[in-house]
């Protein structure tokens, strides 16, 4: 355990870039206002003032991926970009505790981001909260962000076989916020894009934050919420065997400085 | 001025092979493309045409804004923590001009994902703007782009005086959408958010974008709104060249460049 917690801190510490203040607190608090500002302003603008009310549960899930899933692949990424990935596979850590350590402190990122928004969508647009179901609210927000955390492993650790690895976040941020349903309903695309955008993490689990939101019981949508976690496992054990086949590769090859494959 | 204008193409060139050895960091343009689709699919809910007219220009600008303000801000940054920044003040070339150089690289080489951009807006709209002043709004872009490249270059210097470190631009890019006025018109932002929108040549650029799509729209308002597009980038231009010279001030006179 203590080798576990003092491999959260390390490689949170180490190879977070964006743990300075001002970078932290502007990503983490200002950047989800900023974004609300942007979404009520597009919204008045296009003729639809009350639109960014609609949007703001959405907005609240999509920058939890934005701070969590940068922030995961960072860890890989600059892992071996500054040369100390190498230090980590002559050493015989547990692999198991590496690889979910890495993962632990970018989870609260997410939540904070997530708590953020809903504050600055309270403040600025009046969301209101009178109805909600605030047990299923709060699993359904603590889901979503392990699923995302998940993901973040999950593309972290191709960082070890290719160089310039840290853009493909980008592409998922992005994946995300077009397939997922944040803005955009899911029921507008057609059936087979729908279910591949189910295998993205929030797509499940917003169909469960927006019910409880609106005063469901989270029985109501527990499946969705299932089909959340298990989105969330899968990617988490499919990112630790990349982990490990991964070292296994660049070892043999040698080519942990260069791509792999 | 010759020599200085060639070592503006000089560095021009430098900075485009430096992208094409390794794309660019292409993330941070193409990071905005889902942006301006989930901002058009907002918009065509409605479906307000005009609106719809200003977003399929404004938001392919704000894809090559987004990923310039982010490059440019990092390169004079970069070569400070790389030791090359000395040798650039050895040269007797201003290094204003190597780093607008390498802006005016970082804007061409984006242009591309803002017609990629443009075409995603098209086949999600299936319509493409009515322009009522063709000419104006040629001219328009033509100061948009000026916009971008010195609010771009402003962040070069800047980065260096602040210490700003990795994650510095995740919400001076968000922010600057909001003041730059690729998204909306500024004066649709409260009047707190408008006055530091005004000192961005881009918001009036984007006034000039607006006025050209718009019928009746006079060519006083039109001059006007270049004219301001002008000012703003003279006096941005002025504080960034300003900055330029604290920078080498603390690289040259005081000796402090690794201290912030």
């Amino acid at each position: 355990m203590k080798h576990f917690v003092s491999q959260v801190y390390t490689t949170y510490v180490g190879l977070f870039g964006w743990l300075n203040w001002f970078s932290y607190i502007s990503t983490v608090i200002f950047r989800p206002v900023v974004l609300v500002i942007i979404y009520s302003v597009l919204g008045r603008f296009a003729g639809s003032p009350d639109a960014v009310r609609s949007y703001s549960l959405g907005i609240a899930a999509y920058t939890m991926a934005v701070i969590i899933l940068p922030g995961v692949t960072q860890c890989y990424t600059r892992d071996r970009s500054d040369g100390t990935l190498s230090f980590m596979f002559a050493s015989p850590v547990n692999r198991v505790e590496n690889y979910l350590a890495r993962a632990v402190l970018h989870f609260p990122n997410g939540l904070l981001s997530f708590v953020s928004t809903l504050v600055a969508a309270w403040i600025m647009v009046g969301l209101d909260f009178s109805t909600v179901n605030w047990g299923g609210f709060i699993i359904g927000a603590l889901v979503i962000a392990f699923s995302l955390t998940a993901l973040g492993e999950f593309l972290g650790t191709f960082a070890i076989v290719f160089r310039d690895w840290s853009n493909i976040q980008t592409v998922f941020v992005g994946l995300i916020l077009v397939f997922s349903g944040v803005i955009i309903p899911l029921d507008i695309y057609p059936v087979p894009v729908r279910e591949i955008a189910r295998l993205l993490p929030v797509t499940n689990g917003l169909v469960s934050l927006q019910n409880t939101f609106s005063g469901s019981p989270l029985a109501d949508t527990v499946f969705p919420l299932l089909r959340e976690a298990v989105t969330g496992l899968v990617y988490l054990v499919a990112g630790y065997l990349a982990f490990r086949t991964f070292e296994i590769a660049a070892k043999r090859k040698g080519t942990l400085e260069q791509e792999t494959f | 001025m010759v020599y200085q204008l060639r070592a503006l193409l000089a560095s021009v060139v430098q900075q485009w092979k430096q992208f094409s050895t390794y794309f660019g960091n292409l993330g941070f343009f193409l990071a905005t493309i889902p942006m301006a689709i989930i901002y058009t699919w907002i918009a065509m809910q409605k479906g307000d045409r005009q609106v719809l007219a200003y977003l399929s220009v404004g938001l392919p600008l704000m894809t090559v804004w987004s990923g310039v303000a982010f490059r440019i801000g990092y390169t004079l940054s970069s070569e400070l923590s790389s030791q090359v920044l000395q040798f650039v003040y050895i040269s007797r070339t201003p290094v204003i001009v190597v780093s607008l150089g390498k802006a005016l690289a970082q804007v061409l080489w984006g242009l591309p994902m803002g017609i990629i951009s443009f075409f995603v807006i098209f086949l999600m709209t299936r319509t493409l703007p009515e322009v009522s002043q063709p000419l104006a709004l040629i001219v328009s872009l033509l100061l948009v782009i000026v916009g971008i490249t010195v609010a771009s270059l402003f962040f070069s210097p800047l980065m260096v005086l602040v210490g700003g470190r990795g994650g510095f631009f995740n919400t001076v890019i968000p922010f600057g959408l909001v003041l730059s006025g690729f998204v909306f018109p500024v004066d649709k932002l409260p009047v707190v958010l408008m006055v530091p929108a005004r000192l961005m040549p881009t918001s009036w650029a984007m006034d000039g974008i607006r006025l050209s799509l718009t019928t009746g729209s006079t060519w006083a308002d039109i001059f006007a709104s270049w004219s301001l597009c002008l000012l703003s980038s003279v006096f941005l231009g002025v504080v960034t060249y300003a900055m330029f010279r604290i920078v080498e001030k603390r690289i040259r006179v005081t000796g402090t460049r690794d201290l912030y």
